[in-house]
């Protein structure tokens, strides 16, 4: 009876201790042969991260697609059985033009503001800081990305055309944007929808409402045409 | 003693050559898995050092605390709360009770030996 039942329980012994070795050879296989950064016990925070960043991804696998359509769209039509070679032409024309506007390699002209930055002429009384009020390179930064953000197309500095890559330095008295130096008064000309680009300067929370705090003399003026010269170094 | 290391060479020789890819986000149900059968072990290795040990009860504990475990882990995972560390406090606790008592027997022993 005894002996029985030992050899019964030596059995489940048996088995249990199997069980429990998989377990663990599992959990060893398995962290030890992911070696791409993982190591250690994933918990809900980790996943959590995970998951966020798979919806991102996800989110922006949709915008991608919706390009590849868009592309693929484009793609048929230049490959019907009888292109209309002209209206091919002039697609791709308009199409190098605007990546030409983008670039800034090509001159534009059309609708717009232009907005004069002049220094404070107040005169300082004791204790005041003229740093508040004279331009910064970052007071023109700002407005320019502000500009930017409400949809202008094409941003000139003192005539220097802005493009995608030019940064805005300070350089003391003068501003430095790329090898372009610009002192004051600086005149920033922006072509875009110019009621939009007016609106978005004069609404409460922009930087123009700050300057202006400072005395700085900000004029903006609509205008109906603009035109923005390429530069020589690009 | 030598089949259970018998057992646990067999397993994890199991372990390693089936070919079963673990996804990353069930480790931690493994980890507590592994945490439950820790703890039914030492309890079992308690309980028969005290000579109360019921192969029924070591089994369906075994497995038991397990499916449990595993269960309120994946439970909490999908409601928010993470109920894992139940299991981790629950089994961590007694497992080191369990010790402390394996270890009280088998220094009773020991000593008594020593003295006759």
């Amino acid at each position: 009876m005894m002996k029985a039942k030992t050899g019964k329980m030596n059995l489940n012994v048996f088995i249990v201790f199997a069980v429990i070795g998989i377990l663990i050879s599992f959990f060893f296989a398995n962290t030890s042969r992911d070696d791409d950064g993982w190591s250690g016990i994933v918990t809900a925070k980790t996943i959590y991260s995970f998951q966020t960043e798979i919806s991102q991804q996800k989110t922006r696998n949709d915008e991608l697609k919706e390009i590849i359509a868009e592309l693929e769209g484009k793609l048929e039509k230049y490959s019907l059985e009888n292109p209309d070679y002209d209206a091919l032409e002039n697609e791709l024309f308009n199409e190098l033009s605007k990546y030409d506007i983008i670039t800034g390699k090509l001159d534009v002209k059309g609708e717009g503001i232009s907005i004069e930055l002049a220094d404070s002429t107040r005169i300082l009384e004791p204790g005041e800081n003229i740093n508040n009020f004279i331009i910064h390179n970052s007071d023109v930064l700002e407005i320019i990305n502000e500009l930017r953000s409400n949809g202008a197309e094409v941003i000139a500095l003192n005539g220097y055309r802005l493009t995608w890559d030019s940064n805005i330095d300070c350089a003391g008295p003068v501003i430095y944007v790329d090898d372009f130096v610009a002192g004051t008064p600086f005149v920033i000309e922006a072509i875009g929808d110019k009621e939009k680009l007016y609106a978005g300067l004069e609404s409460q929370d922009s930087i123009v409402q700050l300057l202006r705090h400072w005395d700085i003399m900000v004029n903006i003026r609509e205008r109906d045409e603009i035109l923005i010269k390429s530069r020589d170094n690009l | 003693m030598i089949l259970a290391i018998l057992g646990l060479a067999l397993g994890v020789f199991l372990g390693f050559i089936i070919p079963v890819d673990l996804p990353s986000s069930y480790t931690s149900y493994m980890s507590i898995a592994l945490l439950a059968a820790l703890d039914s072990v030492f309890g079992g290795v308690r309980a028969e050092l005290e000579n109360k040990f019921d192969s029924h009860i070591f089994i369906s504990g075994f497995f038991g605390n397990i499916i449990i475990a595993t269960f309120l882990a994946y439970f909490g995972d999908r409601v928010g709360i993470p109920l894992y560390y139940a299991a981790i406090f629950t089994f961590g606790t007694r497992m080191f009770q369990n010790f402390a008592i394996i270890r009280r027997i088998i220094l009773k022993k020991i000593e008594e030996k020593y003295n006759r």
